[in-house]
């Protein structure tokens, strides 16, 4: 470090009524460098960079850029000043292309005062070439994948000449090969100069791309570190304040009958030039056994899960048996009543009941086996929630808690228990440790595991590749809605499932165990 | 939950309403009051006219109260007279005399009963009796068969007798006979009843009624009437307003379409638009009911009957007994106000001897003198 | 940290005012709003029991449908129908009721001495139509796909003119009088149902009560303020968010009907023309007030009680305090509670209230003329021309200055910012 930081924070505290989520944090970020962010979720990281991109406006402590202090009013005081925030939940107009996207608020304009459509379709498809994305700028955004709508958040930045980037979990929704188009791009705005500030859980990415490295716990400073004199297991330690035993998932279990079969099944795409968004999908599942799906996004791993639980807008074709008896769920309510449990990918839009307490997000499946005569017994509702909050060790202030108050891993592990209540033979988990800190990810391989050695059948996707493979018997692979592969836990390596998930059609009957 | 709201802020903003609510209560008790004095109004109480919609025709009957108010020295009586405008539905004027019944400071009101079949409305009116309050019906009566205890007396046209003049103007108009269209707001209405029945009477068998056309009081449903019947009876030749407003409308259409020559136009009341639309030779005649008498009388009435000044009672009333304060006679208890044939100043084909000799029978030009003499612009 | 049912240390009646703060905070205004009428007005103090029986009497025939449109708008949908199926609902229940009446030896139906037998018939029918109302909202939002504002809405419009097409009708095919806008039911005791005071407050308290139980003690209740909070996640659930639209709907639908048999029973005439134009608005605006929200999930049936009965009690002390002209005030009054509830309840979810700008930049400059103009205007027309000028004048300056201080407050926390902590 030398000479003056381009970023000084001096001192920064943001309280909410009730929680302390910055105290007293002092930092400093060199020109150029990439300084990783780690920490717990609710260990303050989002927070400080929303002060620091005028997200947040009221907080205690100064921040200086470049020598001068600043104090942001507004995202526009700070985009003005060349910092850029990009979220982890992306802020597109859905409705609006690329290049409207890309452009909105500061749109060009002709002499005449009219839009300028063809200069910034033109500028912005320059900008997308140059971050390696190759799609028309006059698509809109609501039909591209998520990589490609994060590279618009990032081409949207340097339109603005960004000096300082801030990016929040940039790869929590992306598949493998385009968290490495993602890292290409940040290599190449370093090389141009920019100053990156990069949140993360994941200490592959962290260790691959940061110079230093800032461990937030508890809303303070932990430590910062230069990466070449760490590992990733002393920064876990710093994050957690403990070491996280290395969990045994490994030891061998026995899968009984098959709970599950599927054969042959379609789900249709209507108006898609791919006419199929699952094709010819054939596996089984037995008691006691934890199925891994694996697939870049798009692969159609929550389709799968989804037209199992009759969740799909089409009904699907091909055979599915549950538990010896052929069924076609048209409704959920089919499916959850013969035994079927669908733990859904995105938590906050699928799953929480936000206005709800914590005791009526996990009864809410199963609140009428708490009645009588159609009228809810509250002892018998409290009685049964409690028992999931014991089981599955739900850490709440208790059962009147709302159940926004609760960390992610304890929604995730509510809705988990709410299913749990109604006794399924089958339970699906969509990448369930999505956005989920590393201590509550381990609780939750744990609480897998357990269920699945009592008897139930699991199947469970996930974007973390390491994840799958530590915790499932068995992996199939999709890519673009085919079956390109199934391994077992002794075949299964990182590198033969990537393969698959990537293989194109020509090539989908290599790989079978 | 999302919005609880504190007990403090809802504390605060209803201090707030019902702060605004007391400047308007101070004011409410002057600027409404019709006399327009700003006498303090501490200690009086009102005596009401509560109209059946709002219409111009209730500013000559408020001249009248406002008159009777001098004349006959209300405030010192503690009283004071106030016209609340009903929005013309039964359900408004009920609401509106209920609020009456729990109220403390009223003497008596005067009801322009806006449906006379309404059972609810005469129900109303005999709540307010009950809360010690004294119900005339103005303008326009109840069911005299089923709710003649409603009220007290009923002070206004003799809308049969205004039927049959207008009847007869048309005749005298068109001796030959003619296809006729009756417009009117509400047709349950019993004045409309009445002068409808009234009309074909004094026309005589040589008119046939082709269309009754009710509008709920709306201006513009009146105007698509006219041009609707218009539009369905190609023989269509004399046109008929049974309400103030309906002058209006039917003048209008038969000035836009053309047809003024072929088409005789008699209305009742003189609206200030109708009193222009004769001027400009597009109404052959109108009936004019007596408003500002309707006010001036009804006020002495609900004052008389509120200091039991049977004297007066039994003055305006000859068929009323002071002695056991009752009506005897069935027809007693109709207070007829006058009527006027009005006729342009030229060219009108119609006599004073083809009316009944108590109707007044004068020219527009005269007319308009009586109406400028009291700063009236309609009547 | 043990989980226990019921959470932290507080005592049971804190945890039930903190759950209810809502409806306290109503109980306290409704309180506040009825000693300052009985101060300011003598009708209240001379005849205390009339007045509160008619008001409660109004309050029960619009919380009628207020508790439906309270129900609809928890399971986060929004029925605008109401006024129009009221009207309709009036119409169906005279028409019924003309149809089954004696003859007289004219040709007329005779409407003054009916019979149990025949309200039975022409309540149930009514009832029946109320469902059939609700079931076409269901089937136009479940399965046409259509939000619940157009489908709503299109009624609306639409069963109103159907109303008066249909009351045509009835009277051309069963009068001799023939044709007319209006149906007259004159039974005495049919139209107690609407006037006499503890008949509508009956049938408002029984359908409060079973609301109440609905909402807040069965599955099919917390399966709708899941729906209401989150639809995608509680059909992902496996809660049958059709089903419970369909129940919704008719709930809303079939109050409604109530709520039209009442009204018509108090006037004794089903005119569909005017009746119940623009009820639907009150209705809502009475159920926010009462503590929903139009994003859906939140709201308590008591609190909708609350919300009519403080709605009623406003409009009530303004006739008593105005006397005259008071209902050309009830807009304004019913505007004016809803903003201010929902506003205050919006600053207290932005908890720094004191830190915000309420007249930021053009858009506050513009509003603070419209606010003192707004204020004049009332101003002038309630006390005189100059009071209203004088009012202008004064809620110009005087917000000018709010808007200064607080500028000039933000630009100083901006340009200082405090780096102590506390």
């Amino acid at each position: 470090m030398t000479a003056e930081p381009l970023i000084a924070i001096r001192r920064i505290s943001k309280r909410y009524p009730g929680v302390l989520a910055l105290a007293d944090v002092t930092l400093d970020v060199a020109r150029g460098e990439l300084l990783a962010i780690v920490g717990e979720n609710g260990a303050g990281k989002s927070t400080l960079m929303k002060i620091l991109a005028g997200v947040i406006t009221q907080y205690e402590g100064e921040i200086a850029l470049g020598g001068c202090a600043v104090r942001f009013q507004s995202t526009r005081d700070a985009q003005r000043a060349g910092i850029s925030i990009i979220h982890q939940e992306l802020n597109l107009v859905e409705q609006l292309s690329a290049s409207a996207n890309i452009f909105l608020g500061r749109e060009r304009r002709t002499r005449g005062g009219w839009l300028d459509q063809e200069a910034m379709d033109r500028t912005a498809g320059e900008l997308l070439a140059q971050l390696e994305c190759h799609i028309d700028p006059r698509q809109l955004v609501c039909e591209l994948r998520v990589g490609d709508q994060q590279l618009i958040e990032i081409a949207k930045a340097l339109s603005f000449e960004t000096e300082i980037l801030i990016m929040d979990e940039p790869t929590s929704a992306l598949a493998e090969s385009e968290a490495a188009r993602l890292f290409r791009v940040i290599e190449q705005l370093r090389s141009r100069g920019v100053t990156v500030l990069y949140i993360s859980h994941k200490m592959d990415e962290v260790f691959r791309l940061a110079d230093r490295i800032a461990v937030l716990r508890d809303g303070r400073l932990v430590e910062t570190v230069e990466r070449q004199r760490t590992d990733a297991r002393k920064v876990t330690h710093l994050m957690v304040g403990r070491e996280i035993e290395e969990t045994d998932l490994s030891k061998p279990r026995a899968p009984g009958a098959t709970v599950l079969s599927v054969e042959h099944l379609w789900l249709p795409w209507p108006g898609h030039a791919r006419m199929w968004r699952l094709e010819d999908i054939s596996f089984s599942l037995a008691r006691g056994e934890i199925l891994g799906i694996a697939g870049l996004m798009g692969a159609g791993r929550t389709e799968l899960l989804e037209c199992l639980f009759g969740a799909s807008a089409d009904a699907p074709r091909g055979r599915i048996v549950l538990a010896g008896r052929e069924v076609a769920f048209k409704h959920p309510a089919d499916a959850r009543r013969a035994g079927m449990a669908l733990v859904t990918e995105d938590r906050k839009r699928l799953g929480l009941f936000a206005e709800m307490s914590v005791g009526a997000n996990i009864t809410l499946c199963t609140l009428a086996q708490s009645a009588r005569l159609g009228l809810v017994s509250r002892r018998r509702e409290n009685e049964r929630a409690a028992g999931t909050v014991a089981q599955l060790n739900i850490r709440t202030a208790g059962l009147d808690a709302p159940v926004t108050s609760l960390s992610g891993g304890n929604q995730q592990k509510a809705i988990i228990g709410r299913w749990l209540l109604s006794q399924p033979k089958v339970l699906l988990l969509d990448d369930p440790t999505r956005g989920i800190d590393v201590g509550a990810k381990a609780e939750l391989y744990r609480l897998m595991d357990g269920l699945c050695r009592a008897g139930l059948g699991i199947i469970v996707t996930s974007s973390e590749l390491p994840e799958l493979v530590a915790l499932c018997d068995r992996i199939l692979v999709l890519c673009e809605g085919r079956q390109t592969g199934e391994f077992l836990r002794a075949d299964a390596t990182e590198q033969r499932i990537m393969e698959a998930a990537t293989m194109r059609r020509a090539s989908a009957a290599v790989g079978q165990t | 939950m999302r919005y609880p709201p504190s007990a403090i802020c809802r504390a605060v903003l209803a201090v707030l309403v019902l702060v605004v609510a007391g400047c308007g209560a101070r004011d409410a008790k002057t600027s409404t009051s019709v006399d327009g004095t700003t006498a303090d109004a501490a200690g009086t109480r009102r005596v009401i006219l509560l109209t059946n919609g709002a219409d111009p025709f209730w500013d000559a009957m408020r001249a009248g109260m406002q008159d009777a108010e001098r004349d006959f020295d209300l405030h010192a009586a503690g009283l004071r007279t106030v016209m609340d405008v009903n929005d013309g539905t039964p359900k408004g004027q009920v609401d509106r005399l209920r609020q009456y019944a729990n109220q403390s400071d009223i003497a008596a009101v005067a009801v322009s009963v806006t449906d006379a079949k309404n059972l609810a409305i005469a129900k109303a009116m005999e709540e307010c009796q009950r809360a010690g309050i004294k119900v005339i019906a103005v303008d326009s009566d109840v069911d005299r068969k089923t709710s003649r205890h409603a009220r007290f007396a009923y002070l206004g046209t003799d809308n049969v007798l205004g039927g049959q003049e207008l009847g007869k103007a048309a005749a005298g108009i068109r001796p030959h006979g003619g296809k006729y269209a009756t417009f009117v707001g509400l047709k349950g209405a019993a004045n409309a009843i009445e002068r409808i029945s009234g009309f074909a009477e004094g026309a005589g068998g040589k008119f046939v009624q082709l269309e009754n056309l009710g509008d709920d009081m709306d201006l513009s449903v009146a105007m698509k009437n006219v041009k609707d019947a218009l539009d369905r009876h190609g023989d269509l030749d004399v046109l008929v307003g049974i309400w103030a407003y309906n002058a209006h409308a039917i003048a209008e259409v038969v000035k836009q379409r053309g047809i003024r020559a072929q088409t005789a136009v008699v209305v009742f009341d003189a609206a200030p638009k109708a009193i222009g639309h004769m001027l400009d030779g597009n109404i052959d005649a109108m009936v004019v009911q007596n408003p500002y008498d309707m006010g001036y009388r009804g006020t002495r009435l609900m004052k008389a009957l509120v200091e039991d000044d049977h004297a007066t009672i039994h003055e305006m009333l000859p068929a009323y007994d002071p002695q056991t304060q009752t009506i005897a006679d069935p027809e007693g208890d109709l207070l007829v106000t006058g009527l006027r044939v009005v006729h342009p100043d030229s060219g009108s084909p119609l006599d004073k001897a083809m009316f009944a000799p108590t109707t007044e029978f004068i020219s527009l030009s005269e007319f308009r003198k009586w109406l400028s003499a009291h700063n009236l612009t309609g009547s | 940290m043990k989980p226990t049912p019921g959470g932290d240390a507080i005592g049971p009646l804190r945890r039930w005012a903190r759950g209810h703060s809502n409806e306290l905070g109503l109980l306290i205004a409704i309180a506040v709003v009825v000693g300052i009428t009985t101060a300011l007005s003598d009708a209240y103090r001379e005849k205390p029991l009339q007045n509160a029986q008619e008001i409660l009497r109004q309050t029960s025939l619009l919380g009628v449908f207020a508790l439906g449109a309270a129900i609809v708008i928890i399971s986060g949908g929004i029925d605008l129908s109401s006024g129009s199926v009221i009207a309709f609902s009036g119409s169906v229940c005279a028409s019924i009721m003309l149809a089954l009446a004696p003859v007289d030896e004219a040709g007329n139906p005779m409407t003054q001495n009916l019979g149990m037998g025949i309200f039975a018939v022409a309540i149930a029918g009514t009832l029946a139509t109320g469902f059939l109302i609700g079931t076409l909202h269901a089937w136009l939002i479940t399965v046409v796909g259509l939000p619940p504002f157009v489908a709503t809405l299109a009624s609306l419009v639409g069963l109103r003119s159907l109303a008066r097409v249909f009351v045509q009708e009835v009277t051309a095919s069963l009068t001799a009088t023939g044709k007319t806008t209006q149906i007259y039911i004159n039974d005495e005791s049919f139209s107690r149902l609407g006037t006499t005071w503890w008949i509508p407050l009956g049938i408002f308290v029984a359908l409060s009560f079973c609301a109440w139980v609905l909402m807040s003690r069965t599955v099919t209740g917390r399966h709708l303020y899941a729906m209401g909070g989150n639809e995608a996640a509680a059909r992902l659930s496996g809660i049958r968010t059709d089903h419970l639209k369909w129940l919704a709907y008719c709930l809303g639908a079939m109050t409604a009907s109530i709520a039209g048999i009442l009204y018509m029973a108090e006037v004794g005439t089903a005119n569909p023309q005017v009746q119940g134009r623009g009820y639907e608005l009150n209705a809502i605006a009475a159920a926010v007030v009462g503590g929903c929200s139009l994003q859906g999930g939140v709201g308590l049936i008591p609190g909708t009680m609350l919300g009519v009965l403080f709605l009623r009690i406003v409009i009530d002390a303004v006739a008593k305090i105005v006397k005259v002209g008071a209902d050309d005030y009830e807009g304004i009054i019913v505007g004016f509670l809803v903003v201010l509830a929902v506003a205050f309840n919006e600053l207290r979810q932005a908890r720094r209230g004191a830190g915000k700008q309420f007249f930021p930049g053009a858009l506050g400059a513009t509003a603070i003329v419209t606010l003192a103009l707004g204020a004049g205007l009332l101003c002038a027309i309630m006390v005189g021309k100059n009071a209203g000028g004088g009012m202008f004048a004064v809620s110009l300056v005087g917000l000018g200055v709010v808007a200064f201080v607080q500028h000039r407050a933000a630009a100083r926390r901006a340009a200082a910012p405090d780096s102590q902590l506390p």
